[in-house]
């Protein structure tokens, strides 16, 4: 029988700062290692887009006649967004972008190269991305074109809740197309928008009182000056 | 008697999908058909945009608290359609006669246009169909501003013709801000 020791197994470098684990201790270690990697990569997505993304990207290309020559592809979802959060929140960030943050619950982008858009290609590029996405049950809501620019946004036809709002987009120029698919709870961002329009009307309401009261003062020094 | 119910089953599924499509097809009142403005091929502006009842349901929920007066307002909306388009040489003929074609339908259809500004730089019209003297089913706004741009405005839902001013001021509709005078006349 041959026994081998303990420390044969173990090299330790710096006094247990650094340790290189045996062949003996490895394999639960890379098992666990993998199984966070997969878990991490089906919860927060990869380098790739869902299948309604991908379906809106596929029939923009298609309409364009275009090859998708992709830049990126990514997809972050809750865990890397939680964990953004966490992060960010030691750092100081304006309450808009921190209410962004805490807005979205998970996002994918994709960028593409190339693809030679112009303004003739708007009608069919509309018409390809209705088809695609409304067979998956999502509508366009609003369209912005001008020159060789393009965005459409795309939302569920049956989206109920504000707390999980699905948007889909697709932005077109005249050499890049971005694709951007967010899922997020509207709350936070709608409570900060009422609060940036009610400083607006007050601002607007001081404005005007601001006004009124220099046309009432020019009008008292003229007749100051008019009175013997 | 297993078949007799298969079929008085099946009879029963017709039925009711028919029934669905039939009330998913009927046209609401106050909707407008502005047929299908497509972009011009020369890059002109092109905005459209189109918020159906489950997201203005949702903004209402959500303004609730904020601003009761405008899930109010929202709470009566069901759908509403904006288009811009930008006119040039291609288009501008075109445009002009589907604006002439959409506002001649509305007067034919008997919708009560409240507001006409016409000069050399506008021309602006403001219908609504009213349901008796209580509330507005739907509102249209059409506006050819010169050479430039036309603006096409559908608001369809059971709005109080006392918000109609409001919509103007929280949608930022020009022509809707002074409607008040107006509506006040529809009335009487």
């Amino acid at each position: 029988m041959i026994t081998q020791p303990i420390d044969s197994h173990r090299k330790t470098h710096f006094a247990g700062v650094n340790e290189i684990v045996g062949p003996r201790n490895s394999r639960p270690a890379a098992w666990t290692l993998l199984a966070m990697v997969l878990l991490s990569l089906s919860v927060t997505g990869c380098l790739r887009v869902s299948s309604d993304t991908a379906a809106l990207r596929n029939s923009v290309a298609q309409a364009i006649g275009t090859e998708l020559n992709k830049q990126i592809e990514i997809s972050v979802g809750f865990l890397t967004m939680t964990a953004a959060r966490a992060g960010l929140s030691f750092v100081e960030l304006p309450p808009e972008a921190r209410c962004a943050l805490q807005s979205v619950k998970g996002a994918e982008v994709g960028v593409y190269r190339k693809c030679q858009y112009s303004a003739k290609d708007g009608d069919k590029v509309l018409r390809a991305g209705d088809t695609a996405m409304n067979a998956r049950g999502w509508d366009r809501m609003v369209t912005v074109m001008e020159g060789s620019e393009l965005i459409a946004i795309y939302v569920p036809r049956n989206a109920g809740s504000s707390r999980d709002l699905k948007t889909c987009i697709v932005v077109l120029s005249a050499n890049d197309m971005v694709v951007v698919s967010a899922r997020g709870n509207l709350e936070p961002l709608v409570g900060l928008a009422f609060e940036q329009i009610q400083k607006d009307s007050c601002l607007t309401e001081q404005t005007r009182h601001k006004q009124i009261a220099s046309i009432q003062e020019r009008a008292d020094n003229t007749r100051n000056c008019q009175a013997p | 008697m297993k078949t007799l119910i298969h079929y008085a089953q099946t009879i029963l599924l017709i039925g009711l999908i028919g029934g669905s499509v039939a009330q998913a097809q009927t046209p609401v009142t106050g909707y407008v058909d502005f047929g299908k403005l497509t972009p011009s091929a020369d890059g002109g502006e092109f905005v459209e945009v189109n918020i159906r009842s489950n997201l203005i349901s949702m903004a209402a929920r959500l303004a609730s608290k904020a601003e009761p007066q405008v899930a109010d307002l929202l709470r009566g909306i069901q759908q509403v359609r904006v288009n811009v388009l930008g006119l040039s040489d291609a288009n501008r003929m075109d445009i002009r006669k589907r604006v002439q074609t959409i506002r001649d339908e509305l007067d034919a259809l008997q919708w009560e246009r409240v507001v006409t500004v016409q000069n050399p730089q506008e021309d602006v019209g403001v219908w609504l169909k009213m349901r008796g003297d209580e509330a507005v089913e739907g509102l249209v706004v059409t506006v050819l501003s010169g050479d430039k741009e036309a603006v096409l405005v559908n608001i369809v839902g059971n709005i109080r013709p006392e918000k109609v001013a409001m919509i103007g001021e929280r949608f930022n509709i020009e022509p809707l801000k002074n409607l008040g005078p107006a509506l006040e006349h529809t009335k009487h």
